[in-house]
């Protein structure tokens, strides 16, 4: 007869094995990203919006002024890096 | 061809750093909706907010709205991402290489070298907005 901790080590193996299935193969996953309808009209909103939101942000000083294109990527790295963190956070 | 564009590529794009080649990618892309698709999650969504102001945000907001879905981030599947970080990505990157594989984009478009040095582990073509602009020529 099969102890307890018997059983829980065949779960524990059982997890396992299926855990390094689902790292191994992407293909277990669906994908499931919706795509957006953009119809021609759209679009031009869309371009309408873009075209308005680089020219407030030419009116302004840039924050990574004197920054080479490097160290920018850098510090917008730090950025997600304690933005991630900070999410993390609070879904634990 | 399905795309999902780094923060650093929108906010290249916007201005806040000079590089002209990123705004023309995204008009060239806004001219040719019909077969080009962008992907977005919320936290490359988040990352360009830490950069721009409420009202810059309001309107880089209308702007994505009619072009894209913005994906949640607990829509990736934690093993994805767990892949990614075992391939060496710091855990917010390899949220975003994840989060590309999953939305099955073509293209993950980005001027971050972490990504770029790492073209031979993916399931997707990560580019520059350079070489993306020629690609989709």
């Amino acid at each position: 007869m099969k102890t307890k901790d018997h059983v829980i080590d065949a779960l524990r193996k059982t997890r396992e094995k299926l855990w390094k299935e689902t790292i191994a193969s992407p293909g277990r996953f669906k994908m499931k990203a919706k795509t957006a309808r953009v119809n021609k009209r759209s679009a031009k909103e869309a371009l309408k919006h873009f075209e308005k939101l680089c020219k407030m942000v030419a009116q302004r000083p840039s924050p990574f002024k004197g920054m080479s294109e490097g160290k920018v990527i850098e510090k917008l790295r730090q950025i997600r890096e304690k933005l991630w963190e900070k999410k993390i956070g609070i879904s634990l | 061809m399905e795309l999902v564009f780094d923060a650093n590529e929108y906010i290249f794009a916007f201005g806040l750093v000079k590089k002209e080649v990123c705004t023309i990618l995204f008009r060239r892309i806004l001219k040719n909706t019909s077969t080009h698709h962008i992907h977005i999650c919320r936290t490359i969504v988040d990352e360009v907010r830490q950069n721009l102001v409420p009202e810059e945000f309001r309107e880089f907001i209308l702007f994505i709205n009619p072009l894209s879905i913005i994906d949640e981030d607990f829509f990736v599947p934690f093993a994805l991402g767990e892949k990614y970080v075992a391939k060496g990505l710091k855990p917010a990157d390899a949220f975003i290489a994840a989060y590309t594989e999953w939305t099955g984009a073509d293209i993950l478009a980005t001027e971050n070298r972490h990504f770029l040095s790492r073209q031979a582990d993916l399931p997707f073509k990560v580019l520059t907005a350079e070489t993306c602009l020629k690609f989709l020529k």
